[in-house]
């Protein structure tokens, strides 16, 4: 499975009329997501997002040293 | 990941990115010297909340100023320095005066791990009924999710933390007790009201 289809049937997030109900409509459908992906899924996927802030903060204070 | 509600334990097969790293890595030295339960914004993040943060909240139980000298002296020797000050006597003084302290690896601010002592019975209560996540790589104790959910819907309360709640109520609605969330909220709401007089 792909993430984006369950049980072979592709699911839609609807969109919020807001910024914030659209916010709260994603963290449904991520949620949905990871309850009907495999854990090494999804975090593949969560993974990226947190490693690159991680590792862009460490870069930071190592290029500001090297000054 | 199964949730067994039962046996108050969280199984995830989840790949464990650097932020659980940091935080297995400071687990292992806190639990040596005194017990610790997780709270907060990492809780979500650890259930799978697509966000990153700086840092991860601790409640460390109270422990002598004896004590925290083996705890400091253990977490400089694995790499971690304070961002609040050098002195162990320092350090403490901040942790007793009920301020928050916060640890990472040696240069490199983010993420930290801020560590406080709990002064509230709230605080005291998040030891009595958390539940463990176990990891591939390790266990980590947390505060029970109706208490996450009732501390960042009803204490905190911004967007963020409402967005916090709201993953972990998707992800184990069917599991969650919400009469509980419920008398937590008044609990909290009761404690908030009492410590403004």
């Amino acid at each position: 499975m792909n993430g984006k289809e369950i049980n072979n049937k592709r699911i839609f997030m609807k969109p919020g009329k807001n910024n914030q109900e659209d916010r709260e409509n994603f963290i449904k459908y991520w949620a949905e997501f990871i309850n009907n992906n495999e854990d090494e899924e999804w975090s593949k996927q969560q993974n990226a997002l947190i490693n690159s802030q991680i590792r862009n903060a460490g870069e930071k204070v190592t290029i500001k040293d090297s000054y | 990941m199964e949730y067994n509600k039962e046996k108050k334990l969280i199984k995830s097969g989840r790949t464990l990115n650097d932020l659980d790293k940091f935080v297995l890595k400071i687990i292992r030295v806190l639990e040596k010297h005194t017990e610790y339960v997780l709270i907060s914004g990492y809780i979500s993040i650890l259930l799978g909340r697509a966000r990153a943060t700086e840092g991860v909240d601790f409640f460390i139980k109270r422990i002598s100023l004896e004590e925290f000298r083996e705890l400091y002296e253990e977490l400089q020797k694995e790499g971690f320095w304070c961002l609040n000050a050098e002195k162990a006597e320092s350090i403490y003084k901040y942790l007793d005066d009920g301020c928050s302290i916060r640890f990472s690896k040696e240069g490199i601010p983010v993420p930290n791990a801020e560590i406080k002592f709990p002064k509230k019975k709230s605080d005291y209560d998040a030891f009595t009924d958390n539940i463990t996540v176990e990891l591939k790589d390790g266990r980590i104790k947390i505060s029970s999710l109706e208490r996450h959910i009732a501390f960042k819907r009803y204490y905190l309360k911004s967007d963020k933390d409402n967005e916090d709640a709201l993953h972990v109520e998707e992800l184990f609605r069917e599991k969650l007790d919400f009469d509980k969330v419920k008398r937590l909220k008044e609990e909290i709401e009761n404690e908030w009201e009492r410590n403004k007089q």
